[in-house]
């Protein structure tokens, strides 16, 4: 592709116009790289986070396995009809800014209302249950709010990436053909004034 | 008559499922299609049509001795008339939770299953229950924490009234040791309910709740799950660890197997009368529970030794 900046007329203005428009790119630049470094800050520390993840899934399956040994014993129908009496939690999908990414968020408004179940083997499995449920689902946030962190850097990797090796140099080559262009020119302006002056 | 109901018993449980059918049916060896009884459960069945199928052979086998059981018939249905108190409290669940129309068991004594299904508030259920044995001149009593738990623990007690008084009229040389089973099988509900309204259980025997669940042919000396455990003299030390970590399902399941001794017992006393028939019933009504419990085990994907502990064979 050919830039548009090899048909700028050499002028001391343009010249003037060009550094203006390399400081912003360099200024642009340096805001993207500290961007990019706050977003690998922010992914590492969820990373970390993301470290429980086994703890909580194990929490999970035990959880469920319990479940399913009480559902074992107490047969069907009883298993059933008992839920019926246990209020489903209420669950919304919100959009968070994290590092001024958009990243979808599942947020609990309401827990699950057990008060019906006084069986203390069920409601012990039901809360178990819950908690690590919960617990799958701050797990499930951070697994998607690293996702979306990471499209972003990949997209400000590209745009860094676009700046240090097209633009930059691009811009730098057309400011010094210029600045040379600049100075020819004043040098001859030099010269032939001098020589009216002899003359 | 009654001798010949419980010669038919004999023959019947010829046909029930033995320990070793079950280790095969668990361990895959053997499908449950392959035993006669049981022909008409298909591999795409639902898992609830599947149990619903289960239930269904034990009220066949039921439906035969009651058909032969002539005056005895209240007798002989007593016992399983558990399952229709069971069909109440899943709708009492419904009535009060979520609205989920509950599975029932295919079983119906006093009320029919359109009757219990017809029910919409819990007005309907304690008029409809009012009009049965179970209920009759029952005053329903103030309900003093109103969950759904109180109110199914109301109806176990109903229950183990009126089969109490069922048992009543069989004849005295069996009545009371009926009787006693019949106690000691509602002392295992108290226990059970002891568990879950823990320090209120004695102010909700006095109310009338749990009334029906107090035995008469069996002593205790406070209304405490351990001492209700001692009562039914199963090793407090054995149980012990269930009550710690709250597995009441174990408890209950081991309370019950301990129990079968004493069915056992008396099916030897009594082998060619009506205590036979109960014992059938009780292995009948075991065999469709247990075979529930493997199908849904095997559902779930529950290890087999867990299955297999979860039986009473």
């Amino acid at each position: 592709m050919v830039s548009s900046l090899r048909f700028l007329p050499a002028s001391r203005g343009t010249l003037l116009k060009l550094r203006a428009q390399l400081e912003l790119v360099e200024r642009g630049k340096s805001v993207l790289e500290m961007r990019r470094d706050q977003l690998i800050k922010e992914i590492f520390i969820l990373i970390d986070e993301l470290r429980l993840r086994a703890k909580v899934e194990s929490e999970y399956l035990e959880a469920i396995r319990a479940m399913d040994r009480i559902r074992v014993l107490r047969g069907e129908q009883d298993f059933q009809s008992r839920m019926a009496l246990v209020i489903p939690p209420k669950l919304e999908t919100v959009l968070e800014s994290v590092q001024g990414v958009a990243v979808p968020k599942v947020r609990v408004i309401s827990d699950p209302d057990f008060s019906q179940i006084l069986d203390p083997e069920y409601k012990k499995a039901l809360k178990t249950l819950w908690n690590s449920l919960k617990g799958m689902i701050e797990i499930a946030n951070k697994e998607i709010a690293i996702e979306k962190l990471c499209y972003q850097l990949q997209y400000i990797n590209r745009v860094v990436n676009s700046l240090e090796k097209n633009m930059l140099p691009e811009l730098r080559d057309t400011i010094r053909r210029i600045e040379e262009k600049v100075s020819e020119e004043e040098i001859e302006e030099f010269v032939r004034i001098k020589k009216i002056g002899e003359e | 008559m009654e001798t010949y109901i419980a010669v038919r018993s004999h023959g019947l449980k010829t046909k029930l499922l033995t320990k070793k059918d079950y280790i095969a049916i668990v361990k895959g060896e053997r499908t449950l299609t392959e035993y006669e009884a049981y022909t008409s459960i298909e591999e795409k069945d639902s898992l609830l049509v599947k149990i619903e199928k289960v239930f269904k052979v034990f009220n066949e086998r039921l439906a035969l001795l009651r058909k032969l059981a002539g005056k005895y018939e209240d007798l002989v249905c007593a016992y399983p008339d558990i399952l229709e108190v069971e069909n109440l409290k899943f709708k009492l669940r419904e009535i009060s939770g979520r609205k989920v129309k509950p599975y029932l068991y295919p079983y119906s004594h006093h009320l029919s299953l359109d009757d219990i299904q017809s029910i919409v508030t819990e007005g309907d259920l304690w008029e409809k229950l009012s009009q049965t044995p179970y209920g009759k001149g029952v005053r329903k009593p103030e309900f003093i924490t109103g969950v759904v738990d109180e109110k199914e623990a109301f109806l176990d007690s109903l229950y183990f009234n009126y089969a109490r008084n069922v048992f009543l009229k069989a004849k005295r040389k069996y009545r009371n040791k009926l009787v006693e089973l019949l106690d000691r099988e509602a002392l295992i509900v108290l226990i059970y309910w002891s568990t879950v309204f823990k320090n209120r259980t004695k102010e909700l025997i006095s109310k009338g709740i749990l009334r029906g669940l107090v035995p008469v042919t069996i002593k205790f000396t406070e209304v405490k799950t351990e001492e209700l455990i001692k009562a039914i003299r199963a090793d407090l030390k054995e149980v012990e660890s269930y009550l710690e970590s709250e597995e009441i399902s174990r408890l209950i399941l081991r309370l019950k197997t301990l129990n079968q001794k004493y069915y056992l017992k008396l099916a030897r006393e009594h082998p060619v009368e009506l205590p036979y028939v109960i014992y059938f019933l009780h292995l009948a009504l075991n065999e469709a529970l247990n075979i529930e419990r493997i199908l849904v085990g095997a559902t779930l994907r529950i290890p087999e030794e867990e299955i297999l502990s979860s039986l009473i064979i």
